[in-house]
């Protein structure tokens, strides 16, 4: 089930009800789609920063922001996904992820809410989807009227820029 | 327990011991070439005795026994009972090797997995041997026969008592058994000393004996040459064993039939003089022998303890946690970083009070109300109703505007406070740049240290090359950082050691082009301005560049034709391709360089860049530039289109203007003439690929082809001068290096990042490669 989430202190699973299938999800927007990133890889969501362009990187690699003295390169999710990109607006936002020891920023069109879904409600990926995508979603789900996309964020980066970090030369 | 934990006082251990055993190290050096030098015998001795303390406190049995054993033989030494020759000081430096691996892993590991006990028994063994062997040189022809074999069971062994018997009965089967140690009905001693000795009288060939004493479970067998009751031997005896005095074995047997000694194996090595160091054992031996053949167990102890007045004195100091250190210093870092926009907002505020003139305005507008109701009060007569009306909302506007003024006020007074405030600002920066340098200080440690532990390098790589060498070391007092220190060492062993193996020609071949037979190799460390250059140099061959062109060539990293064309430098530089430098033949070929590029990138790591210089015959120079410390630069600010770079003061020349009629096209590239030298020109941004493209914001024309003048900002890296064209200088600042692998990776010609003063992010230039790359990439000028 879909629900508002509202206690922030509440971790993934509800104590309560012992249950142990219920994820929670931070959902955003790209491109009239919904998308999902589960909230244990999320640090924090900041409002867009000056960011300084970085040469000798793929397209979807925006640059670097200064995140509180830390220097963290930021993604153009769009970009990422072949989309066309979009002037930046009063909702765009940039995710903070940490993955691996390492923190980045995703920028998405805007952050729709938190939420909590029952693992079981989650379905495959239909086939027809791009096999390329279908690594990195985990899976997708009915968000009221609309399909929910889930994302594996690790997967998404794992042969990515980010990961293959001490490769190049 | 007392609630006294050992563990906590495990970091101070290491610590201590892990100094002491660098001062050993010194202590054998000095011995090695002075061997007689009283002092450093007692200093040994004294170090070995604190280890053994410390060790025997903290549990660490395998440690403790082998200081125990080597604190016996000093204190040999020390008396005069034996004298120090090349087979002990080799294992001595062994036996240092095995404390420092031990203690590394302890430290790394939490526990010391290196098993001290072979090198222990070699030490007991070499004690005792030795111990025979001085009364041997004295030659006693008469000396009777009986041979020792000194077993050494593995400490895992279970029952040694029952092998023991086992081997006892072995050898009794075939010799005579003249004694063993412990006695026969006391072998349960084994299980606490692994030690096992018979003495036989026999005339077999050592290795049969061997062969005769080997079993399971046996880690080493050692067979003496007879020997009479060793006197100095039972001090050294009790220390390597808890053994109990026995009957003294041999020397109560009569004579078997002399016979020549059945071979000369280990007991010559205290008169013979070993090449390198030839004269000290000549003169040691007259003096030394006396005691021995005197059987003085007490001999004669130095009168005072000179050794430990001339101890210099230590300052005082704090053992700090390198990360605390770290932490403080990004710290700074950031201090630095708020105190840069502090500056900036109260430069701002400042401003913005400086152009606000609104009390003189207030006074002006004040003044004509006034006037204009004292205009009112003489048109009182005509209508008065309205001039009535008109008169109040004059006071009214009067009245507000008192307390406009007084309001205007209080923006006068915070005038004064942000006058105050700017002072403030003034002194908390430099408070800020006291804090920042004080905490760079603490992590400054002179690079002494590291240079003496060549000294050993040298010395055990002219043991293994077989070639005379001279280590020079100048500017130990020289300062780095110490993450940098910790970071150099293998580098610099690894580049010391290709000079020897290398750069150095044998003796002969020295002499046979007119050289001293010893080569030399250099170590000198010096600062210039920000930086510290450290360089190893040798006399030796130099580099062949011509054989490193043919190899270039033949490993397909450049064309024939190409090579031809470069420079006798540029074909040095080959030395640093993985290619060329990896590969062990080309040890051969180029004369140096296995695993070269290794070193590099390790200098590289550290920001610093590495260069070679050679002539053949002559000798080869490598030169290592490092920043002075890891965390802070200074750094010329540019701007290019919305960006701004840094770019090291290191290596920054100088800033020029340059019209379009100063722009000159040479084969394609841009170059302009800076008094006379002729330099490339590269726009900032097209130093960079960004995205497969130019740079994104670039609309207008290239170099040289719009009709404005170019700000150019000459950069160097010691070899070439480029100019980088940018579009504004900002200005000069320090700046707070931060990593750009830490979030992302690494990225061509960007030493990192840095955050300024408004809080963005600017990249710092790696002016090495971007001279390295603009003289590579022809292309480059082509899309500027």
């Amino acid at each position: 089930m879909v629900q508002e989430f509202r206690s922030p202190e509440t971790s993934q699973r509800d104590p309560r009800r012992g249950d142990h299938s219920v994820i929670q999800l931070v959902g955003f927007r790209l491109d009239e789609e919904d998308y999902a990133i589960a909230i244990t890889k999320i640090q924090e969501i900041i409002l867009m920063k000056p960011i300084t362009r970085l040469p000798e990187a793929p397209d979807y690699i925006e640059g670097l922001i200064n995140l509180r003295g830390s220097v963290i390169p930021i993604i153009h999710l769009r970009k990422r996904f072949g989309l066309a990109p979009r002037e930046f607006d009063d909702e765009t936002r940039t995710i903070v992820v940490n993955l691996h020891d390492r923190t980045f920023g995703c920028i998405v069109d805007a952050v729709t809410q938190v939420m909590r879904i029952n693992t079981e409600e989650i379905q495959p990926v239909p086939i027809s989807v791009r096999a390329m995508a279908r690594q990195y979603i985990s899976g997708l789900t009915k968000l009221e009227d609309r399909i929910l996309i889930i994302l594996d964020i690790e997967k998404l980066f794992d042969n990515d820029e980010i990961q293959a970090a001490t490769a190049a030369v | 327990m007392s609630g006294f934990d050992l563990t906590e006082l495990l970091p101070f251990y290491l610590d201590e011991t892990e100094e002491q055993i660098g001062a050993l190290n010194d202590a054998l050096l000095r011995l090695e070439q002075q061997p007689a030098d009283d002092a450093s015998l007692r200093e040994a001795f004294r170090i070995v005795h604190s280890i053994k303390g410390s060790s025997t406190v903290m549990g660490l049995e395998g440690v403790s026994k082998l200081t125990h054993n080597l604190e016996t033989f000093f204190d040999l030494l020390r008396s005069g009972q034996r004298q120090l020759d090349r087979p002990a000081l080799d294992l001595f430096f062994r036996c240092l090797d095995e404390l420092r691996d031990y203690h590394r892993q302890l430290r790394s590991e939490g526990q010391g997995s290196v098993d001290l006990s072979g090198l222990n028994t070699a030490v007991i063994a070499h004690l005792e041997r030795a111990a025979t062997a001085a009364p041997a040189a004295v030659a006693q022809p008469d000396m009777k026969d009986a041979v020792r074999i000194v077993i050494e069971f593995s400490p895992t062994l279970q029952w040694p008592d029952m092998k023991a018997k086992l081997v006892l009965n072995r050898v009794s089967s075939k010799l005579r058994v003249l004694s063993t140690q412990p006695p026969p009905d006391r072998l349960e001693d084994l299980e606490a000393d692994r030690t096992f000795t018979i003495w036989v009288d026999t005339d077999l060939e050592h290795e049969e004996l061997r062969a005769l004493a080997d079993a399971e479970g046996v880690l080493s067998v050692a067979i003496n040459p007879p020997i009479q009751e060793p006197v100095a031997a039972s001090p050294m005896v009790e220390a390597a064993t808890i053994v109990t005095p026995f009957e003294p074995p041999p020397p109560t047997e009569p004579a078997a039939a002399p016979e020549p000694e059945p071979e000369p194996e280990p007991a010559p090595v205290v008169t013979e003089p070993t090449p390198p160091e030839p004269p000290r054992v000549d003169v040691a031996t007259p003096a030394v022998v006396a005691p021995v053949v005197a059987a003085a167990p007490a001999a004669p102890t130095p009168p005072a303890r000179p050794s430990e007045a001339r101890k210099p004195k230590v300052a005082e100091t704090v053992r700090v946690d390198v990360d605390r250190l770290d932490n403080l210093m990004n710290l700074a870092g950031e201090l630095v970083i708020s105190r840069s926009r502090f500056f900036e907002i109260s430069k701002d505020l400042e401003g913005l009070f400086r152009e606000s003139n609104a009390p003189s305005l207030a006074n002006e507008a004040r003044d004509r109300i006034d006037e204009l109701t004292r205009g009112l009060e003489s048109y009182a007569g005509t209508d008065a109703s309205g001039t009535e009306r008109l008169t109040a909302q004059l006071k009214r506007l009067r009245e507000n505007f008192a307390e406009i003024h007084a309001e205007l006020d209080l923006i006068r007074q915070g005038r004064e406070r942000v006058g105050s405030m700017v002072e403030v600002i003034h002194q908390l920066s430099r408070v800020a740049d006291g804090i920042q340098k004080g905490v760079l200080e603490t992590r400054m440690v002179p690079i002494g240290p590291l240079f003496e532990r060549f000294h050993r390098v040298i010395r055990d790589l002219k043991v293994s090359s077989g070639k005379e060498v001279n280590l020079h070391i100048d500017g130990e007092a020289t300062e780095l950082d110490k993450r940098m220190i910790d970071e150099l060492g293998d580098p610099l062993i690894h580049m010391v050691r290709n000079s020897v193996d290398h750069g150095l020609e044998g003796p002969e071949a020295r002499e046979a082009v007119g050289k001293p037979r010893s080569g030399n190799v250099w170590l000198a460390a010096s600062h210039r301005g920000n930086s510290v250059v450290i360089t190893v140099r040798d006399d030796g061959r130099g580099i062949d560049t011509e054989r490193v062109r043919v190899k270039a060539v033949a490993s397909g990293l450049i064309s024939e034709e190409e090579s031809r064309r470069l420079s006798e430098r540029q074909l040095v530089n080959f030395i640093w391709h993985p290619g060329l430098s990896t590969a062990e033949k080309l040890t051969d070929i180029s004369g140096r360089g296995v695993g070269m590029d290794i070193v590099k990138s390790r200098i590289e790591n550290l920001n610093g860049t590495v260069d070679v210089r050679t002539e053949l015959g002559k000798g080869t120079t490598f030169s290592i530039r490092l920043p002075l410390t890891l965390a802070i630069m200074p750094v010329l600010l540019v701007q290019i289109y919305d960006e701004v770079y840094a770019i090291p003061q290191d290596h920054v020349d100088e800033i020029v203007e340059v019209g379009p009629a100063q722009v000159y096209r040479v084969h394609g590239m841009k170059t302009t003439d800076i008094r006379g030298k002729i330099i490339s020109l590269v726009r900032l941004d097209d130093v960079f690929v960004w995205g497969g493209k130019g740079h994104p914001a670039r609309q207008n024309g290239a170099l040289g082809e719009s009709s404005e003048k170019h700000t150019i900002v000459v950069v160097q890296n010691g070899e070439t001068t480029i100019g980088l064209a940018v579009d504004q200088l900002i200005g000069m600042q320090e700046v707070v290096l931060k990593s750009l692998e830490t979030n992302y990776r690494s990225v061509p010609c960007l030493s990192g990042a840095s955050v300024l003063g408004d809080g963005r992010v600017a990249l710092i230039l790696d002016v090495d490669s971007v001279i390295e790359r603009s003289g590579r990439e022809h292309e480059l000028s082509t899309v500027g």
